[in-house]
């Protein structure tokens, strides 16, 4: 695939606008190869496991380390509310909505867009400033397949096992401050903590994962792969990727979270 | 190379095992709280106002869950009709004449359908049975309550309000109490008077309580009359005794009264005695008659004594008087 930075001759509407919506297409049709290409064989398994090692277990410590302390200071922090009204015993039931809901997709996913989006944009976007890219079409390898389908699917895998991890470590963090404090036990609280969660809860929360992951993989891959001008376009590929990917990630939670709604009051 | 590959495929696997593990857990955490993967059966009741009950809403019975709210719909019939997906494994223990209703899980918490009663005679319940609904107390209920407890309440403070301003305008017998002196001296003295009532009091307490030690003292009469069984079995016949005396009394006295009676009565020969001024008169006379008789009796006999046939019989008899005294 070719990158974006051909300049037409002459401009429909103008510079601005019409780079806007060649933009659009642009990214429409990069995602429209891409589920052509995931589809089509030959399929690249090891490039896949290569690239799920590095998003996923290579986040992991990070992930866990984020969780624990979100878990934590969330019910340090919720505690004192709930003591006014000697309602701490709701503790695990709001650390549990909380966490399963919302805050494990959401930060899972924003430390995953930083990590795993600028990681990626920065590597092919200095593949395509050193013409690694041309080099693979030249020698007859598909460049797409190999190194945006593989990237892709190992996000939209890879991120929503670490929003599980997340959100384990998230209920043992807060589990950790409410036995400190309440000697809860570890059954009662794990009870409590799911007890006001749904299976909608739970499987949206799947769904945020995966779209999120699809999100910052596309994101990534479709800025690094048409990275420009040089080392300094490596640098803005890398750093766009992380903006639009979080800007986007916010824009699917709402949406998520909308047609969640519409379809909880709606049963 | 080849090996840092496999350890990569290795890690990745491994990695995505636990995950899918944590999810799978997730999974069925939720589906056993939610009761998901257990059998159960549809039981329906209808009621007049449901207060917000929704679809998943857990149903109780005697303080366990047992089940779920599968739907709540607005029945062709004035109310609501709700439809209840209960364990099977539960449904042994709930007989179709027990009676639902709306509760909520804690005081601000979501809303429950609580299943309650049922008797044993009574068949258990099965698929597609109805329950008897019974309505609960909603929160306007507990609003008028307590609009009506408020307005009871202005009442009262109104009526206080009255009996203070009396009180402290010196009506009333408290606001006489507490602006006239008099009263207040009256009170002084009345104090005093139950002050020395209870010196009195305490000095009579501690005369029983001697009394009582006396009675308590062993070989006293008081302590015998209370503790000796003999002088109680005497004491019972003495008292036995003049029950009979008093009866022999009663009998006694119940003649006399018949024998004042004859007297009384002027056709008995004692009444007509008495009674009668005829027969006093010749009794009268006759008395006379007997004193005149017995008069010249003694003097007959004084002239017989001196008769020449009796003289010695006389004479022998007082020499034997006079020898006897000497």
């Amino acid at each position: 695939m070719e990158p974006i930075s051909k300049q037409p001759a002459k401009y429909v509407i103008s510079k601005n606008v019409d780079s806007f919506f060649s933009e659009i297409y642009a990214i429409i049709k990069f995602i429209g190869l891409f589920f052509k290409e995931v589809f089509t064989p030959p399929y690249e398994p090891r490039e896949v496991i290569k690239q799920c090692y590095e998003i996923g277990y290579r986040s992991l410590a990070l992930i866990s380390l984020t969780g624990f302390i979100t878990g934590l200071v969330f019910t340090k922090q919720s505690r004192p509310s709930l003591s006014e009204f000697g309602a701490t015993s709701w503790l695990p039931s709001l650390v549990g909505i909380a966490i399963i809901r919302a805050l494990a997709p959401l930060i899972t996913a924003l430390i995953c867009a930083g990590k795993v989006g600028s990681n990626i944009g920065a590597e092919l976007g200095s593949m395509r400033v050193s013409e690694q890219i041309e080099a693979m079409e030249m020698s007859a390898a598909d460049p797409f397949k190999f190194l945006v389908v593989s990237r892709v699917v190992a996000t939209t895998i890879m991120v929503p096992l670490l929003v599980m991890y997340m959100g384990l470590i998230g209920l043992l963090g807060s589990y950790v401050n409410v036995h400190v404090n309440e000697q809860t036990s570890f059954t009662v609280f794990f009870h409590d903590a799911l007890v006001k969660i749904s299976f909608l809860d739970y499987t949206a929360s799947v769904i945020k994962a995966i779209v999120y992951g699809f999100t910052i993989g596309i994101v990534g891959c479709y800025k690094g792969f048409n990275a420009t001008k040089g080392t300094e376009g490596v640098g803005r590929a890398a750093n766009v990727s992380v903006v639009i990917s979080m800007f986007l990630i916010f824009i699917e939670e709402i949406i998520i979270v909308q047609i969640i709604n519409w379809i909880r009051y709606a049963g | 190379m080849k090996s840092s590959k496999n350890k990569k495929a290795v890690i990745v696997g491994l990695f995505s095992i636990v995950g899918i593990a944590i999810f799978l857990v997730g999974v069925f955490a939720l589906g056993g709280q939610h009761s998901l993967f257990v059998t159960t059966i549809t039981v329906k009741a209808s009621f007049t106002d449901v207060n917000g009950l929704t679809a998943g809403n857990n149903v109780w019975f005697e303080g366990v869950k047992v089940g779920t709210v599968k739907s709540v719909s607005l029945s062709g019939k004035p109310g609501v009709e709700i439809q209840m997906n209960i364990g099977k494994k539960s449904c042994q223990y709930i007989h179709n004449d027990a009676k639902a209703k709306i509760g909520s899980d804690g005081l601000i918490g979501n809303r429950i359908v609580i299943i309650m009663g049922g008797t044993a005679d009574s068949p258990v319940i099965k698929d597609g049975d109805i329950i008897e609904a019974e309505k609960a107390l909603t929160t306007d209920d507990l609003v008028n309550t307590l609009q009506k407890n408020n307005l009871n309440l202005l009442d009262i403070t109104g009526d206080l309000k009255t009996i203070s301003r009396r009180i402290a305008n010196g009506e009333g017998t408290i606001g006489k109490l507490l602006k006239d002196e008099s009263l207040v001296s009256n009170l002084q003295s009345v104090v005093d008077i139950v002050k020395q009532a209870s010196v009195n009091t305490r000095q009579i307490t501690s005369n029983l309580e001697s009394y009582s030690s006396k009675l308590e003292a062993k070989g006293s009469f008081a302590n015998d009359l209370v503790t000796d069984t003999i002088i109680f079995s005497k004491l019972r016949e003495t008292v036995i005794h003049i029950r009979e005396i008093s009866k022999t009394i009663a009998v006694v006295a119940a003649d006399l009264q018949t024998a004042g009676e004859n007297i009384n009565d002027s056709s008995k020969p004692i009444g007509a005695l008495i009674h009668d001024r005829e027969a006093a008169d010749n009794l009268k006379t006759i008395l006379k008659n007997l004193a005149s008789g017995s008069h010249k009796l003694d003097e007959d006999l004084e002239a017989l004594q001196h008769n020449f046939l009796l003289r010695g019989f006389f004479r022998k008899k007082e020499k034997e008087e006079a020898k006897a005294k000497k």
